[in-house]
């Protein structure tokens, strides 16, 4: 199944640097979108299928955290797959992070460290019960 | 900062500018006047400590780091705006890896977004400085307060 990747972050290389390294990936990657804050993701999700999103946390106008607060709370989003990409160290933050469902990946990474954790993440969902929105028949999430 | 951290600080900046322009680190190097610096960029942070970070690259170290991250089409050069961005995102790898170094991986962090400043004589205004020269294999590295 081709997967349908947005790439959040507020620097255009790093944007860049991402795109690269899973354009080049063994994943069947769809469309792979980018934006620039959390404002911009949310808004490029509402009109895109999204199934995973490759986000950073320092960013303007809405952060990361804050961006992964909302998609969790927008039951039209939700069930889409988060690998946080970020020079974060604070174990607390990350733990917050993890709480919400988001898989992590430290700056800087080996090309093999960021898709060994969207490998983990994937893998992760297809062993998930089977009462999340996404396999109860959400409409939007069932699209693709 | 105590030699102990200097020297931890040290090792992390070498580990991020390897990781991100593969650069091999050659060692402590003097820190860039003003006149010999091509790109100087200062992040802001709060939390458990607040103040500033400025990372000021010799000429060709941002160009390293775009070869690296994105590399132009073959015959481009890369713009201005492309070096900007590349040594933006290092100055932020780096505050973010440097503070979890002195501070521990207890302690939080609020990073501000990375902004080009003028260059200017090393610390200037600056918590912490760090000078990094592109040489012959590698690059090398000055920090101050040392």
């Amino acid at each position: 199944m081709k997967l349908n990747i947005l790439v959040v972050d507020d620097n255009r290389m790093m944007r860049e640097m991402v795109s690269r390294t899973v354009r080049m990936s063994a994943l069947d990657v769809g469309e792979l979108i980018q934006a620039g804050n959390g404002q911009e993701a949310l808004a490029a999700m509402r009109a895109t299928w999204i199934d995973l999103v490759l986000l950073d946390l320092n960013m303007p106008v809405m952060d990361g955290e804050a961006f992964l607060r909302a998609l969790r709370a927008d039951t039209a989003l939700r069930a889409a797959l988060v690998v946080v990409v970020s020079t974060e160290s604070s174990q607390p933050r990350i733990a917050r992070l993890a709480a919400l469902g988001a898989g992590f990946v430290h700056k800087p990474f080996r090309p093999e460290e960021l898709l060994a954790e969207v490998e983990r993440q994937i893998a992760g969902q297809r062993g998930a019960p089977h009462d999340c929105p996404q396999a109860a028949g959400n409409p939007m999430r069932a699209a693709p | 900062m105590s030699p102990a951290s200097t020297d931890d600080a040290l090792r992390t900046i070498a580990g991020v500018v390897g990781d991100l322009a593969f650069l091999t680190p050659l060692g402590v190097g003097p820190l860039l006047a003003a006149g010999e610096q091509e790109l100087a960029v200062h992040v802001a942070f709060r939390g458990s400590a607040s103040g500033t970070l400025v990372v000021a690259l010799a000429p060709g170290l941002a160009r390293a780091l775009v070869d690296n991250l994105a590399p132009p089409e073959p015959g481009c050069t890369p713009t201005a705006e492309d070096l900007a961005d590349a040594a933006k995102e290092l100055a932020n790898v780096l505050a973010g890896n440097l503070l979890a170094t002195l501070h521990g991986a207890q302690a939080e962090f609020q990073l501000g977004s990375p902004e080009l400043v003028p260059p200017a004589d090393l610390p200037a205004t600056a918590t912490f400085a760090i000078g990094l020269i592109l040489a012959e294999g590698g690059m090398m590295a000055g920090i101050l307060p040392a």
